[in-house]
């Protein structure tokens, strides 16, 4: 019973005891975060204006200055928490594991955007508020896989238990994504197709490509911001433990 | 084919508001996140 | 030598995965109150989407096979929980941690007495979807019933690894659907799609992708379950 307690303290220290401290902002940080709403209002204002009226689409081309964007972003976001729960189970350092929360709360705020965007572009275009289109249905699949993340990351106490049980669950969401995609294509292509209207004129590719990188901008800066808000709560937690036990061992 | 003639800015207008509500609400809250940990930081090493 | 050793390893694992499994089996024959409920469950959820459905004959037998999938996912999954439930009882699963061996033999004997378990509560759900949704015994049965294991497999895999975290987290009973079912889509969409197109003779041979989609899930979705096992069950 002793050793189990031995093994256990043991198992605690090396994951969670590694030193967190909350650095100040960092200048990089500052800039973009003034960059980051001067870029959104920048791009959506010029390319609004500025875009002609789409042959078949009409004033609606003017959503997927947003709607793509979100979209993109979210997937990297995405990408960001795989990676990050790639770190963690490697390295254990806790603050990937932050990483990853950030990330999934972040990405799941845009594809929750994407998808209203989607729907509110689609009830014009297609006369539906949804179609159960490929990308559209595994967008709104990969939006539960991460509200299920967070979920189990609000439900689980332990901070160690829920590092490396969101890690898990983050990796085999991400493994996911090309197969829900893959599998409601061909469900898809067994029954209709759906023809998406691309038509690229240049202001249009120029509008998509300067509000991805104000939204890409955005994504970092929430990240960020977010990440430092767990960082502290998580510093918090550790300050009162401690506490905690040097008042019992007192 | 059938929605093509209406009126797209409705939409458009409605695609745009919705998008500056996510942006600006989840910025509030995190200006609200950040606001808590400073006050509660400050107080607890005040404490100490 | 190497090899030797090797062998003998590995055929240690293999009996503790015959462990696990068959002490998982032999809890749930001692009581049999879990099983019974959730025969009685599927049962329940059958004549339900009946009933939802309606009694048109000709829109029952279109809807049998997605019926069915979603019975076998939502009777399933109150079994998962309930598997380690009996070992965070008493500590059990403490000890069990505290038997040298590798991790993933637990995952993969647990794996075996849920898909037992499933399977049996298949061999009453699938006649009785056959009788109430009036359909005709299909016949590639053969074919059926191996997109039945393939779909079951699929889904107990991720079932087995997802409801030992839920288990012991808090509000286990909503956690565990909310996580594994987003992880479910392939499962569904290709072994409904296989299943219904098995039923009415595939005469268009869309099986045959389903089937593919199917199997290539199973696999990586068992690789990856039994990896991530280790970090899940590590305290």
């Amino acid at each position: 019973m002793a050793e189990t307690t031995v093994r256990d303290s043991a198992a605690t220290s090396r994951a969670s005891y590694a030193p967190l401290a909350l650095s100040p902002v960092p200048r990089w940080l500052t800039v973009l975060t003034w960059l980051t709403p001067v870029a959104l209002i920048g791009a959506q204002a010029y390319f609004v204006m500025a875009s002609a009226p789409d042959r078949d689409m009409g004033h609606l081309q003017k959503i997927m200055y947003v709607h793509v964007p979100a979209a993109w972003n979210a997937f990297l976001a995405f990408l960001w928490v795989f990676i990050q729960s790639v770190r963690y189970l490697w390295k254990r350092d806790e603050r990937a594991d932050l990483q990853a929360a950030a990330g999934a709360e972040v990405g799941a705020v845009l594809t929750g955007l994407t998808l209203l965007l989607g729907s509110i572009w689609g009830r014009p275009t297609w006369g539906v508020w949804w179609t159960w289109d490929a990308r559209l249905t595994s967008t709104a699949v990969l939006f539960l896989v991460y509200v299920g993340y967070l979920a189990l990351r609000g439900l689980t106490d332990d901070p160690e238990r829920r590092a490396r049980w969101s890690a898990a669950v983050g990796i085999l969401g991400a493994l996911n994504v090309p197969i829900v995609y893959m599998s409601v294509k061909w469900w898809r292509t067994l029954h209709q197709m759906q023809s998406a209207p691309s038509t690229l004129d240049p202001t249009y590719t120029m509008g998509l490509r300067a509000n991805a990188f104000a939204f890409l901008f955005m994504l970092i800066v929430f990240v960020a911001y977010r990440y430092r808000g767990l960082l502290a709560e998580r510093v918090m937690e550790r300050q009162l433990d401690d506490a905690a036990l040097t008042r019992r061992s007192r | 084919m059938n929605g093509m003639v209406v009126n797209s800015w409705p939409y458009v207008i409605a695609a745009y508001a919705v998008t500056w509500a996510v942006i600006l609400g989840y910025t509030i809250r995190l200006i609200q996140m950040t606001r808590h940990h400073d006050a509660s930081r400050s107080h607890s090493v005040s404490n100490s | 030598m190497a090899r030797s050793a090797l062998m003998s390893s590995l055929v240690g694992d293999w009996n503790r995965v015959r462990a696990v499994a068959w002490k998982d089996l032999t809890a749930e024959r001692r009581t049999k109150s879990n099983f019974n409920a959730v025969v009685a469950m599927a049962g329940l959820i059958l004549l339900f989407f009946g009933f939802a459905l309606g009694p048109d004959a000709e829109g029952l037998r279109n809807a049998a096979s997605g019926v069915l999938w979603l019975t076998i996912l939502f009777s399933g999954v109150l079994a998962f929980n309930r598997s380690y439930q009996l070992e965070l009882e008493a500590g059990a699963l403490e000890q069990l941690l505290l038997y040298p061996g590798e991790r993933w033999a637990i995952y993969i004997g647990k794996l075996l007495a849920n898909l037992a378990f499933v399977f049996l509560v298949e061999f009453v759900t699938l006649p009785l979807t056959g009788v109430l949704y009036h359909v005709a015994f299909p016949d590639r049965w053969l074919s059926v019933l191996g997109v039945l294991i393939l779909g079951t497999t699929g889904f107990v895999s991720l079932g087995t690894l997802y409801a030992a975290m839920a288990s012991r987290s808090r509000s286990r009973e909503v956690l565990l659907p909310l996580l594994l079912f987003p992880m479910l889509v392939p499962v569904l969409i290709s072994a409904s799609g296989a299943t219904a197109a098995l039923l009415v003779g595939d005469v268009m041979g869309d099986s045959g992708a389903y089937i593919r989609l199917l199997a290539t899930f199973d696999v990586i979705f068992i690789v990856a379950a039994t990896w991530a096992f280790q970090f899940v069950i590590e305290g």
